[in-house]
């Protein structure tokens, strides 16, 4: 069935439904601003150290791996987008796992996914300044043989280096969004744009040294010594180092875990709603396409940097001690990117996509916390304060102040200690994720009319489709966990993160328990703040 | 006294009757909505064939059969705030043509709704001494403020100021600012702040006064929705939607000069909250009536030491 609005012809509508003029009906956020912030989400700059951490799973198919990651991506997203869908309004998952499990589970999984989001808002920085900064300024230098770039980018590898990175992003941000200027969302626009022509410039850069147009190996002799390509290699045998395996699936699946860092957090879209219920496909399409489409983008890349580059040698130097690489610089593909394309102006162009996706990505971070702080202020289970906007600017100010002085801390420990690694919140992170598939999963039974009544209300045989995929992704997210807490490789099982992982969770659980008793003590039941209302 | 106040619960069945109860949940002596009572959709529910019907409806095609089926179908839509009626291949075809026709059903539904609404508040609560303040507001049709002023129980602040007791007054105004969607009553800021002050006027003491004044103030913290470009869409930057304040300059200006007890509000159902202009409180309940949550403030008033609590509540 098909129809239109009346008495306002411009009145958003939906398929089969007539609606009048009044106020709030507006249309589905586009697809397209689905998937634009998806991929900010999922910042594809992260490949770099995804790359860097192939040695570690010999036998592993980096494109397999991708595959592994972005099917599981898109079983999350659909649990994301469904439930969105069923509760529209802003919010995201702290709305729907509130009201489907329990006002104490919401707030237990939102504190612990934003505590975690912290830990990167600070971390993205010096990942900018450790993956981004640092191999383009020792490209530049080994290329124009100038030692003062080198040493810039020796520096920004060094604990001030990636402090000052952490800084940077906190600083801008928290005064960005303290003072809401327009023009920041312009120059964020056109800082994508410039991301995505620099993207294409890589990628073209890579074919041809991947088809002999531009030869890597000539263009690394030249920088690093004659014979230091082969050099390499043979390093590597001599150190024992093996370069070749037959193909693993299971370490394929094990690796996942890397992309999957970076995929699965398309969903964070999540908290975009409207008021035209007809199933808000922009959701369900925009994350999904925005998975796909960047795990499409990242096994190209893979695929390339070990056409360009050659397998044996991106594995050969990454697992070579400092001393026996002969370039002052980590070995990572951003590096070899700019070797390749073997002049200046196409390094710097080759590097801008990697710089503007580490940078902007901590910025989301931030507005997500503060997003969520105002949420918890609001249905009372915070200080007032976390809600309390600035009267000038408007802004959370006071939400903003704790965001980045949480997100410094982190990015202290990280700079400075060894405490904290690269996937090491991605273990906390993983638990609101799976709070997410298990609301899902029990959606349609503790919510059975708010399900029949859904956009949603799909089954396969007499199974909500919902719950089924709800249960595969679980079964993913619960394996990711596991592979989190048992492998050291990932870095996300050291003690702090793990005690942290249990500590939010905890802290989270506790902070509700005392608050709960203290609005009781004033003669509000928090309880009764959440209880639905019986209908007699 | 405990007053519950609400708002925008947009023809909701669900929302309504959750509304009737909400004095025995939370103990109101007064329980209010501030307006946007009625729906915006209309879904047509057609009968394909003898005994079967066919409609789309959230987003998904249903199919059910006459009877129980049928009536939970009604019933599934009436509680998402939508208005369900059964009708014909022609009729809907002729409806898809003629926006004047369609435009009659709208209102006769909406009507029918607020009737039964009023028949299932007089025989819930008539006796119980408990107030019910229900007004109009900038989505709703003049003649709903005729039904509601048919009724017995119901009181209509809008426009008025009605005495609580222990001392208090509230004051109503429905009317709101200009929006996109060229609303019922939707008038210039201008006109607003006029219509408050001839209110304002008949009151005896401001600082006794709640305002319930369905648009919240402009900036206040109350007031922001997402940026909508010209198709009616939402904004959306790389940092999520792009939130700006829509409120009124007319409201803002009447909190700041009159300085009521409180500042009652809604129409901006995102902007849920509690909050201070210039040192008076307001609040925003905000609105998720499509899902069937009565979202709220509880509000206790005391003649002795004026407000004692502001709480907001999602039942």
């Amino acid at each position: 069935m098909t129809s239109r609005s009346v008495s306002q012809p411009q009145i958003p509508t939906q398929p089969g439904v007539f609606t009048r003029a009044s106020s709030g009906l507006v249309r589905q956020v586009r697809t397209q601003d689905v998937m634009f912030y998806g991929w900010q989400q999922i910042a594809l700059g992260y490949i770099i150290f995804i790359v860097a951490a192939w040695q570690f799973y010999p036998g592993a198919s980096m494109e397999v791996g991708v595959l592994l990651a972005t099917a599981a991506g898109i079983l999350i997203a659909i649990c994301y987008a469904f439930l969105s869908v069923v509760y529209p309004r802003s919010g995201g998952d702290y709305v729907f796992m509130s009201r489907i499990l329990h006002p104490a589970a919401g707030l237990v999984l939102s504190m612990s996914l934003i505590f975690w989001q912290l830990f990167y808002a600070g971390i993205n920085g010096a990942f900018l300044s450790k993956f981004g900064l640092a191999p383009m300024f020792s490209t530049l230098g080994i290329q124009t043989g100038n030692h003062s770039l080198t040493a810039i980018g020796s520096w920004f590898t060094s604990p001030w280096g990636l402090f000052s990175g952490g800084a940077l992003v906190i600083g801008v941000f928290s005064i960005v969004q303290y003072l809401g200027v327009g023009l920041y969302f312009k120059a964020q626009r056109w800082a994508s744009y410039v991301a995505i022509g620099s993207l294409l410039v890589t990628v073209v850069t890579l074919i041809l040294a991947s088809t002999g147009v531009l030869s890597f190996q000539h263009n690394f002799d030249v920088v690093a010594g004659h014979g230091a390509y082969q050099g390499v290699l043979h390093a590597a045998a001599s150190a024992g180092v093996s370069t070749h395996h037959s193909f693993s699936f299971s370490q394929s699946l094990y690796f996942a875990a890397w992309p999957a860092f970076s995929l699965w957090f398309a969903v964070l879209s999540v908290s975009f709603g409207g008021e035209v219920k007809d199933g808000q496909r922009s959701q369900f399409r925009g994350m999904n396409l925005a998975i796909i489409t960047m795990g499409g983008f990242m096994l190209l890349l893979m695929f390339l940097y070990r056409m360009a580059f050659g397998s044996g040698f991106i594995l050969a130097s990454s697992q070579l001690p400092t001393n026996k690489f002969p370039l002052n610089a980590a070995p990572y593909v951003n590096l070899y990117t700019g070797i390749a394309g073997g002049n200046v102006v196409l390094t710097v162009v080759n590097s801008l996509w990697v710089l503007a996706l580490l940078f902007f990505v901590g910025a989301s971070s931030l507005v997500a916390s503060t997003r969520n702080m105002l949420a918890w202020s609001l249905d009372g289970v915070a200080p007032k304060w976390f809600s309390a906007v600035s009267a000038r600017r408007h802004t959370p100010t006071w939400s903003l102040v704790l965001c980045a002085v949480i997100a410094t801390i982190w990015a202290l420990l990280y700079s400075f200690t060894d405490t904290v690694l690269v996937l090491g919140g991605f273990l906390g992170q993983c638990v609101p994720i799976l709070g997410v598939c298990v609301a899902a999963i029990v959606f349609p039974f503790r919510r059975r009319e708010d399900f029949e009544s859904s956009p949603i209300a799909y089954r396969i045989g007499r199974v909500p489709l919902i719950t089924v995929v709800g249960v595969v992704a679980a079964i993913c997210v619960g394996f990711c966990f596991y592979r989190l807490l048992v492998d050291t490789n990932y870095g996300a099982n050291n003690t702090l993160s793990v005690v942290m992982t249990l500590g939010a969770a905890a802290f989270a659980a506790l902070w509700f328990l005392v608050y709960r008793l203290w609005n009781k003590a004033r003669g509000t039941d928090l309880n009764a703040q959440f209880k639905e209302i019986p209908i007699e | 006294m405990r007053i519950y106040f609400c708002s925008d619960i947009h023809g909701s069945d669900k929302c309504w009757k959750k509304f009737l109860s909400t004095p025995k949940f939370y103990e109101a002596d007064v329980i209010i909505v501030g307006g946007d009572v009625t729906g915006k959709f209309l879904v047509p529910i057609v009968e394909t064939r003898r005994g079967k019907y066919s409609c789309r409806f959230n987003g998904l095609e249903r199919k059910v059969s006459a009877g129980a089926p049928l009536q939970h179908l009604l019933d599934m839509i009436a509680d998402s705030g939508a208005y369900g009626y059964v009708t014909t291949p022609d009729e809907y075809a002729h409806h898809q043509q003629d926006s004047e026709a369609v435009d009659q059903l709208f209102r006769r539904l909406i009507l029918e709704r607020v009737d039964r609404w009023i028949e299932l508040a007089e025989t819930k609560l008539r006796g119980t001494g408990v107030r019910v303040l229900v007004s109009g507001a900038n989505d709703d049709y003049f003649e709903v403020d005729e039904a509601l002023g048919r009724s017995e129980l119901i009181e209509d602040p809008n426009g008025a100021v009605v005495p609580l007791g222990e001392g208090y007054d509230l004051m109503g105004m429905g009317y709101g600012n200009i929006t996109p969607w060229a609303c019922p009553r939707d008038v210039p800021e201008e006109e607003l702040t006029r219509r408050i002050d001839e209110v304002m006027a008949t009151v005896d003491d401001p600082g006794k006064t709640l305002m319930s004044l369905h648009v919240p103030p402009f900036e206040s913290g109350l007031d922001y929705a997402p940026e909508l470009d010209d198709e009616l869409r939402a904004v959306v930057t790389a940092n999520g939607l792009k939130m700006i304040p829509v409120g009124s300059t007319a409201t803002r200006d009447a909190i700041t000069s009159y300085r009521p007890v409180m500042g009652l509000h809604g129409h901006i159902h995102e902007s849920r909250g509690v909050h201070d202009l210039n040192g008076v409180p307001i609040a925003n309940p905000g609105s998720e009536y499509s899902e069937g949550i009565l979202g709220g403030v509880v509000i206790d008033l005391d003649r002795r030491h004026g407000l004692t609590n502001t709480t907001l509540v999602r039942g």
